[in-house]
């Protein structure tokens, strides 16, 4: 008899306190999931678009980099010069940010020696929380400063030549940098 | 009948519990305070005539004296503190600064001018890269360089404290720096 009333005391629990919140829960679970769902699915299917690998991308130097001061490995700030589309939606706007890294210039930040050549490589394009890997490099143009290879050639002769015969490697601010999209990469497309 | 109470208790939990948690995801996450994004530069004459040593110590202590005065330095989602030779343009700082979600752009010069051991130059900018304020410290006493920077660091802590607080130097609430602590800011020698 006390079995059946525990058993009864216990069914009558579980429907009228474990019965409504599990429903209102399971209810507001499917909700949740419809909101969570819904964004997704709408912008899953029909408005991602598809950029292919290959695609050409037009960026630029967003900061200097001299021979003198770029260490192997350094990143490197670039920027998209111009909207980046896939047929008529934009999926990245200009201005966006380009990471680079300096493949050729000094070995160590200690070395004072110029380098003898000047190259990034650009690594990838930020577009909101997605990273768009590109392809892509721009080499640095030596300059040698011939007026004062000139007059220190006049005062100093042979040695004087030769110290300042050196060029002098730089890739200005606004350089543009044609780069490639890496692999294919699906984006949602900015309003 | 000895194990009712047992089940009640068992249920109450398995009711509650979830109610509680559902609660506390339910309340809206605080807003974020005010960040600073902070990057460094050394100039052209500290290259040649100091040594790189000298330049990091002086932006390890700015950032120590920054995270001592609860001063929250954003993090760049893509990169480590710009530690660079290499002068950025402000509208690129800005744009970096906007990314990484700070409200103003910290920009430290630290430069070797011909009469000082070192200068010291901290600049601060709203994002629309106006300069919200400048200080400049420099340290030039003596035969030696020294304890030149430390000296010019204790100059620059006085000339910034009377602007903790202001624009370009937020601090965070106590409170808040109580229950979220400040980012660890990431050191990139070289970079």
């Amino acid at each position: 008899m006390k079995c059946l009333v525990e058993v009864a005391v216990l069914g009558l629990f579980l429907a009228g306190a474990a019965g409504p919140h599990a429903g209102s829960r399971a209810q507001q679970g499917v909700v949740d999931l419809q909101q969570q769902t819904a964004p997704e699915s709408q912008s899953a299917a029909p408005s991602m678009v598809m950029l292919k690998e290959g695609t050409e991308v037009k960026l630029a130097l967003a900061q200097r980099v001299t021979g003198k001061a770029a260490v192997v490995g350094e990143p490197i700030e670039l920027a998209l010069a111009e909207d980046l589309r896939v047929g008529n939606a934009v999926v990245a706007r200009k201005g966006t940010r380009v990471l680079g890294t300096v493949i050729e210039g000094k070995k160590s930040e200690k070395e004072h020696r110029r380098p003898k050549s000047l190259r990034v490589r650009v690594d990838f394009i930020k577009a909101g929380e997605a990273k768009i890997l590109v392809r892509g490099e721009q080499a640095g143009v030596g300059k040698r400063n011939k007026t004062a290879m000139a007059a220190v050639t006049a005062a100093f002769g042979l040695t004087g030549l030769l110290l300042t015969m050196g060029k002098k490697y730089e890739i200005p601010v606004g350089t543009p940098v044609i780069a490639y999209v890496d692999e294919d990469v699906s984006l949602p497309p900015l309003e | 009948m000895k194990i009712l109470p047992l089940w009640l208790a068992l249920m109450a939990v398995i009711c509650l519990g979830p109610n509680a948690a559902g609660l506390a995801q339910s309340e809206p996450a605080p807003p974020k305070p005010a960040a600073v994004y902070f990057s460094a530069y050394r100039t052209p004459r500290h290259m040649k005539y100091s040594k790189p040593e000298v330049f990091h110590q002086a932006v390890a202590d700015v950032v120590e004296y920054l995270e001592a005065h609860r001063v929250r330095i954003a993090e760049d989602p893509i990169r480590k503190r710009i530690e660079t030779s290499d002068l950025i343009p402000v509208a690129t700082l800005v744009n970096i600064a906007r990314d990484a979600g700070a409200s103003s752009v910290l920009l430290l010069t630290v430069d070797r001018p011909l009469t000082k051991w070192v200068k010291i130059d901290l600049e601060a900018y709203d994002l629309s890269g106006k300069l919200l304020w400048k200080e400049s410290v420099a340290e030039g006493g003596g035969l030696r360089g020294k304890g030149g920077v430390e000296k010019a660091m204790g100059k620059l802590k006085a000339s910034l404290e009377p602007r903790l607080g202001q624009a370009g130097l937020e601090q965070t609430p106590v409170s808040e720096e109580k229950s979220a602590p400040l980012p660890a800011g990431k050191t990139s020698p070289g970079l």
